[in-house]
């Protein structure tokens, strides 16, 4: 079934390569015809981009939720994330899906630390506070990586091998860090709902004077929630170590890009943050294709402010603002 | 007549926190409003100086409707009011505050002078308004409304949480204003208070206007005593 | 406030006879640039300051206008061959125009806090993706080179750096004469950050005043990014969009004291040259250990002393002034 439903103009640098490659594009005189299972395609791609941003994004989401802190280095958990599984899979030859375990452990450990130096003492400070502490995070951060590991791309390939479902074609690495990314968010879901911990970590989120009173230590659930969430990261960056390139300033997409994703479908709620995974996923599979990847982010920031200026409170609508 | 509330209601999503309230307010008088907690006092206020935008009805103040216009103008026209939970520039001095309120209503200094004499916190100018105790930041709000030269000021419960002693200081401060023919609103939980410096009274509950009249009449009507005035007296 | 108004001018006067004076002293061309590195980030730092600082609106987002200065120069120059000096001027208003399209919504739909921090960084963001995008008129991310052109003032080109110097010092100080004057207005940006309510319920016209701070902020910021692209010659996306610029100007400021008109010269002063010794020094090795001491600085200034250096000096000269009658 090939029909031709979109002419894409003749110039060469509009194309992307990948496309061509993937048989997605057939060249003809005059032009580029494009498939119509170009979309069918795109969209098993944003669905597929979605799962893993819904991983990183209910991450920072529960992080916000509980501590009601902003959080603008969770991309550089991500990086951390990232970083650890390259070097664990290129020095001891491991999959990095292996290495999975243990970079959701060390980030948790790296989560509870980074609550109880910098996020702890500046709980109750303003926000402007909290939203510079953590900018500073992201500069050390950055950079400490920057001198360890230089500012060179680095990837893991894992041979794995591209499914085909009639034209359509599914990277198989995508399809694991989409299921793993499902799989992540709905054990947060589980632990929320139907744990000890979980009804605990939703009670502060709540109102934590009351959780105090109650009995339930407060401090002490807004630790855990800061290294869960910092858990989800790290389980990000083993995800997407296949799939992304990493360098020290990977971080800062994933982060601003999570933010756009949890103000989208509003703060603190779980399935607000599912769903603004999936939202911004189309946007970026559709316009990074259509125009270009720049594009595709510019589109998406776009959107983020027109929610913030009119419908702060997502689109989902059911928290007010802070 | 300076003001008049011609049904005024206001919805919160499915909730009316006010509902069709009349309400006129003669120049020169002292209006006691209350009501109990909730009951849509500062929803009033807030309609009335601009912060809200009410779902339905007219505000005129001296016959022009004020409704729509937003804070700012609001306070030009004349309407001074001050904050439930005091506010202030906290990083700035007491004279400071006093003194940006006074370039904006274009008041000269000797009047931030007289203001700061009559509500008694001379002494304080230069004391940072962070580090006020609350009867201060109290005469702070009442200093600061009194800066724009208002013509109608409403004092949104500029007693609460003060002991007797220091809610008698207000009340002869409040007086002395009214004098100098301001006319004043005045949102009171504690009846005592409002009974000594009241003419009139209005009493809203559950976002309606129940009771207006006299401080005693009002005391007297069945409505009030089982809205608010019940627990308090009747028990 | 007001009474800060004649000790500013008072100020001022010595300062700038030291700061011109300064190239009279023999220095390597390093130095030079280091004073030319200091000067321009004071000078940024502080049109930041008008909007974040003054009236509280956190914007995290300057690079924008510093990018579209530098690119807005470059395009004047190039495209249109009007004198760099004038482009200078220029280049700031189509900043300014740029900030009424974030500005003007925020401000009107009433976008508080981290909100319109979020924003401004989102804006910031989408002008860089737009300019790398559209390769073909900016030069995509590779960025854009200044040719080379007749040495004076009119070109905005010097072979010594002093030159460079006396521009960006003067800028600054017009800067801050400005703004030593701008009393009034400083005032009343100033209550609008301390409280909007209370602002407005004493007639001050919020939304107005918030723009205004916005347009005269990004109007200087532009401005700056104009000096960035004739001394340095060259700029791209990243740099002139990218969260690190936007983060200097907030350091720098907050470092020094953001409530204070001194405090960006003063946390420039401090920061710039041990940024820019790092980063010449370590530079080969340890690329970034300049940012990795700017992040924990700041994260200890916010933590115990959110006033700035400035601030603290101002503590203890208030209260050994109390105390000394």
């Amino acid at each position: 079934m090939r029909s031709s439903t979109l002419k894409v103009d003749g110039s060469e640098g509009k194309v992307s390569e990948k496309l061509i490659k993937f048989n997605l594009i057939t060249e003809r005189s005059g032009g580029y015809v494009v498939d119509i299972t170009i979309f069918l395609q795109v969209l098993v791609n944003s669905i597929l981009l979605g799962g893993m941003y819904a991983v990183i994004s209910i991450g920072l989401n529960i992080i916000f939720g509980v501590l009601k802190i902003v959080n603008f280095a969770h991309g550089e958990l991500i990086m951390l994330g990232m970083y650890i599984s390259y070097w664990l899979t290129v020095l001891y030859g491991l999959n990095p899906y292996i290495t999975l375990p243990i970079v959701a452990a060390t980030l948790f450990l790296i989560g509870l630390v980074v609550e109880r130096v910098l996020i702890k003492p500046i709980l109750n400070a303003p926000s402007i506070n909290q939203l510079l502490t953590t900018a500073a995070l992201i500069l050390i951060l950055q950079n400490i990586a920057l001198i360890l590991w230089r500012a060179d791309y680095r990837g893991v390939s894992v041979k794995m091998p591209l499914i085909s479902i009639g034209p359509i074609f599914i990277s198989a690495t995508r399809l694991v860090a989409f299921i793993g990314g499902l799989a992540a968010s709905l054990c947060l879901y589980y632990i929320l709902m139907k744990t000890d911990l979980g009804i605990r970590i939703r009670a502060v989120a709540q109102d934590p004077e009351v959780a105090q009173i109650v009995g339930v230590n407060v401090p002490r659930i807004q630790t855990l929630t800061f290294g869960l969430g910092a858990m989800l990261a790290g389980i990000a960056g083993s995800l997407m170590i296949p799939i992304f390139m990493v360098n020290p300033t990977v971080g800062s997409n994933f982060g601003l890009i999570a933010w756009v994703i949890i103000v989208l479908g509003g703060l603190g709620s779980f399935t607000g943050a599912l769903i603004g995974s999936f939202i911004v996923g189309f946007i970026e599979a559709f316009v990074g294709i259509l125009i270009s990847l720049e594009m595709a982010r510019a589109v998406a920031f776009l959107a983020f402010i027109a929610i913030l200026l009119f419908k702060p409170a997502g689109i989902l609508g059911e928290k007010a603002r802070v | 007549m300076l003001l008049s509330i011609q049904k005024v209601s206001k919805a919160f999503g499915g909730l009316w926190a006010l509902r069709n309230v009349d309400l006129d307010v003669e120049e020169g008088e002292v209006l006691g409003l209350i009501g109990p907690n909730g009951a849509g006092k500062t929803t009033l206020f807030n309609c009335i100086t601009g912060y809200y935008r009410p779902t339905s009805g007219k505000i005129v103040f001296q016959s022009v409707d004020i409704v729509g216009l937003p804070p700012y103008k609001i306070s030009r026209l004349g309407i001074a009011r001050t904050f439930q939970l005091t506010k202030g520039f906290n990083n700035l001095t007491v004279f400071d505050n006093i003194r940006i309120a006074s370039l904006v209503s274009g008041a000269a200094l000797k009047d931030v002078w007289e203001i700061l004499r009559l509500v008694g916190l001379e002494e304080k100018k230069d004391v940072y308004v962070g580090s006020l105790t609350l009867i201060e930041r109290k005469k702070l709000e009442l200093a600061r409304a009194l800066t724009i030269r208002p013509k109608l000021l409403l004092l949104d419960e500029v007693m609460s949480g003060l002991k007797p002693s220091e809610a008698d200081e207000i009340l002869k401060v409040i007086s002395d204003i009214n004098k100098k023919g301001v006319t004043v609103i005045i949102v009171e939980h504690v009846m005592r208070t409002i009974m000594r410096i009241c003419k009139r009274v209005a009493v809203l509950d559950y976002g309606v206007k129940i009771a207006e009249g006299s401080p005693e009449e009002v005391m007297r009507d069945e409505r009030v005593i089982k809205a608010y005035l019940g627990e308090e007296f009747v028990a | 406030m007001s009474m800060f108004k004649s000790l500013n001018i008072k100020y001022i006067v010595p300062l700038a006879v030291i700061l011109y004076a300064l190239p009279l002293i023999p220095q390597q061309p390093y130095v030079t640039h280091l004073m030319i590195m200091t000067l321009m980030w004071a000078y940024l730092a502080t049109a930041w300051n008008i909007l974040g600082g003054f009236s509280g609106q956190l914007s995290l987002g300057h690079a924008a206008f510093f990018g579209i200065g530098a690119y807005a120069s470059y395009f004047l120059t190039v495209w249109y061959g009007i004198p760099p000096i004038v482009s200078l001027i220029v280049s700031g208003m189509f900043a300014s125009l740029i900030s009424i399209g974030i500005g003007y919504p925020c401000f009107r739909y009433g976008l508080r806090g981290v909100y319109f921090t979020l924003a401004t960084i989102a804006f910031a963001e989408i002008l860089k993706d737009v300019f790398i995008y559209l390769r073909d008129i900016t030069g995509g991310s590779l960025g854009i080179w200044l040719p080379v052109t007749h040495e004076g003032i009119v070109n905005l080109y010097f072979i010594s750096k002093e030159s460079y110097y006396y521009v960006i010092t003067s800028l600054w100080l017009l800067l801050m004469i400005i703004l030593s004057l701008a009393g009034r207005f400083k005032d009343y940006l100033i209550a609008i950050r301390e409280d909007e309510d209370v602002a407005a319920s004493i007639g001050i016209n919020i939304t107005r005043y918030k723009l205004m701070a916005l347009l005269i902020s990004s109007y200087f910021t532009g401005v700056g990014g104009s000096f960035y692209i004739y001394y340095f010659r060259y700029i791209n996306p990243y740099t002139a969009f990218g969260l690190d610029t936007s983060l200097q100007m907030v350091l720098i400021s907050v470092f020094g004291g953001m409530y204070s008109l001194w405090g960006s010269f003063i946390g420039s002063l401090v920061l710039t040259p041990i940024g820019e010794y790092l980063r010449i020094t370590l530079g080969g090795t340890y690329v970034g250990s300049h940012l990795i001491i700017y992040g924990v600085l700041l994260i200890i200034i916010i933590r115990f002393m959110p006033r700035g250096v400035f601030g603290i000096a101002e503590i203890i000269r208030s209260k050994y002034l109390i105390r000394g009658g």
